[in-house]
């Protein structure tokens, strides 16, 4: 071919080549596809927007028992230091000897007094029965005149017993309420807890016996900088996470915001820092007081929405969209965004869970457009074949053999 | 003794077709129309995989099940192999037949040699057109190779948009190619070589067009 003639063929060919490729590229007159969309499926989630900081585990009470010098003298403190109480575990217990010699002088009292009545009881019965025996043998005039005096002795014992029976209750009565002081020499846990101090030997009021640290449930403990603390209210939730426990988190809600700062406030510091107070929802049993923890201030929070990564949204137009793809179309779809933390978006309007959404959409994108994809070798199965008619097959060969 | 060299051919064909008169015996044919063969099938493959054109499949993705698609898409990729393992051959066989009674002078053998030259340039089109489809996302009809796309800007009819498009510089190539060759090889005027290659490219490209326009219409229904 001569030169000339070859060099205006390649420019010929090129021409063509790039004016159809920017036709293709930059108007919408060719019906074009997309190969190899990647997409996702939309998901319902939460978004929580969170302010990290650190915290210590305290107590979330302290509670101490005194010598109570009303009661005595200490017989025995019933707990170590380290040992776990639960509410109600007996704690002290005072020497109640003056109280036990009483109960067991009542109950002397007791024995002789039943033993009394019993007797009166027997007396009586042997008293009736000789009514009854005397009834049979004797005259009718000696009879009525026997019997008016037995029952008299019969009446005369039933007082007596009556006046016994009283004095036993009275007694009774007594030594119930004597045992119920008692109980009140023994001083019980009032909630569950770790023992962290015990002085058996104390005998003054002001000093402690047992002081109590209640495990569950916890608080944390935390001091926020002003900038913070701002953003911060009480009531707000938290999750927080011991340090050497990371995988473990656990809810608790702001219970405390106090307005008097850390230390005193300085002209030259940069902020100033208050302190702040967690009360953990439930128990955490592995935790320990003093272990340090990482706290997440829920500030905002959405839940059950859908959620999205800010890379499927297409911003045009101060107007955000989404390309979902429906029967192997590519829909543009107007979305109405809400929160979005660390590139996670929320769609407050415009998808739905589960739909196919395309990832990363570039600007070639069209409404309408027709999608392409590989085969997915994982998905082809023999038996498959059954499921298409011969006409279906048919059809699907001549449409490849003639595309 | 004509040793075939397509790459030669296809660029220097007046020193090459001057040979392919001389000689009495043509070597490597088969082994010539196995590499194109081969190569088409190749592209073919590789585009079947990819799905390049299922995008009437891929409409019915929400209705059926995902192995039924897939399979669907698999003897769709059938069909393109089977394409690809005889359109090359059609080529061929279809220019020979239709030059053979025209150029009468010129052995069957050597007009074979001859349409090897599109068959190949047809094959090379091919191998091109797969990663061009895929990037733009477009079907056979709008390859900027030919004049579908400036045709589509003018109508939106598919049977002149199927027939424009048939008309590329690959194909032009081989109408050239065609040309040189018997200009070289048979001693009929330029104008009757040009006007019987045109021709028969006329009647090729109607014939392939409606084809393709027929089985387009053609619905899929899964």
């Amino acid at each position: 071919m001569k030169k000339p003639a070859f060099i205006c063929s390649i420019i010929t060919s090129l021409t063509l080549v790039i004016s159809s490729v920017i036709i293709i590229v930059n108007t919408d007159y060719i019906n074009r596809s997309k190969a190899m969309p990647v997409y996702m499926i939309t998901e319902i989630g939460d978004l929580r927007e969170t302010l990290p900081t650190k915290g210590v585990v305290i107590p979330a009470n302290l509670y101490s028992i005194y010598y109570d010098r009303m009661l005595g003298s200490i017989k025995e403190v019933k707990v170590k230091e380290g040992s776990a109480v639960s509410n109600g575990d007996a704690l002290i217990e005072y020497n109640t000897t003056h109280i036990d010699d009483e109960i067991s002088s009542l109950e002397q009292q007791l024995d002789r007094l039943t033993i009394l009545s019993s007797k009166l009881e027997d007396d009586i019965a042997d008293l009736e029965q000789e009514q009854l025996d005397t009834s049979v043998d004797l005259e009718d005039q000696t009879i009525a005149q026997n019997d008016k005096i037995i029952s008299s002795q019969i009446r005369e014992k039933e007082y007596q017993k009556q006046d016994i029976d009283m004095q036993i209750d009275q007694i009774d009565q007594k030594i119930k309420q004597l045992e119920s002081v008692k109980e009140n020499y023994v001083v019980k846990s009032k909630m569950d807890g770790i023992v962290t101090k015990v002085n058996p030997f104390t005998q003054s009021e002001k000093e402690p016996i047992v002081s109590i640290e209640s495990n569950q449930p916890y608080l944390i403990e935390g001091k926020l900088s002003e900038n913070d603390i701002i953003k911060v209210q009480e009531g707000q939730k938290a999750i927080v996470s011991a340090a050497v426990l990371p995988r473990q988190k656990n809810e608790g809600l702001v219970k405390e915001l106090k307005m008097t700062p850390i230390g005193k406030p300085s002209v030259e510091e940069k902020e100033s820092f208050y302190p702040f107070l967690i009360e953990m929802a439930g128990a955490v049993d592995n935790w320990r007081h003093g272990y340090h923890v990482n706290v997440d201030i829920v500030l905002e929070e959405r839940n059950d929405v859908v959620v999205v990564p800010d890379n499927v949204i297409q911003q045009k137009d101060d107007k955000s969209y989404a390309y979902v793809l429906r029967n192997g179309i590519l829909e543009k779809r107007k979305i109405q965004l809400g929160m979005k933390i660390n590139h996670r978006q929320e769609v407050a309007e415009g998808l739905l869970e589960g739909e196919r959404i395309i990832s990363k959409p570039s600007e070639e994108l069209r409404d309408k457009m027709g999608i392409t994809m590989p085969i997915n070798e994982l998905y082809l199965k023999k038996e498959s074949i059954e499921s298409f008619t011969n006409d279906q097959t048919i059809r699907l060969l001549l449409k490849g053999l003639f595309d | 003794m004509h040793q075939v060299r397509l790459i030669e051919g296809t660029f220097q064909p007046s020193t090459h077709f001057v040979e392919l008169k001389q000689t009495e015996q043509v070597n490597g044919l088969s082994l010539k129309i196995a590499v194109i063969v081969g190569l088409s099938v190749l592209a073919s493959a590789v585009g079947a995989y990819l799905g390049v054109g299922t995008e009437e499949i891929m409409i019915s993705m929400d209705a059926v099940k995902r192995e039924k698609l897939e399979f669907a898409k698999l003897i769709f990729g059938i069909g393109e192999v089977i394409s690809g393992l005889f359109s090359p051959l059609f080529i061929m066989f279809f220019f020979s037949f239709f030059f053979w009674p025209l150029f009468g002078r010129v052995s069957f053998k050597k007009i074979i040699s001859i349409q090897l030259y599109p068959a190949f340039l047809y094959t090379v089109e091919k191998l091109l057109n797969v990663p061009l489809f895929l990037l733009l996302g477009i079907g056979k009809e709008s390859s900027p190779f030919g004049l579908g796309v400036l045709t589509q800007l003018i109508t939106d009819q598919t049977y002149l948009v199927n027939l424009f498009s048939q008309i590329t510089i690959f194909q032009v190539w081989s109408a050239c190619l065609q040309v040189i060759a018997f200009r070289k090889m048979s001693d009929k005027p330029m104008s009757l070589i040009v006007l019987i290659v045109i021709f028969t490219h006329i009647i090729y490209m109607l014939l392939v067009t409606t084809s393709v326009t027929l089985i387009q219409d053609l619905g899929i229904s899964l």
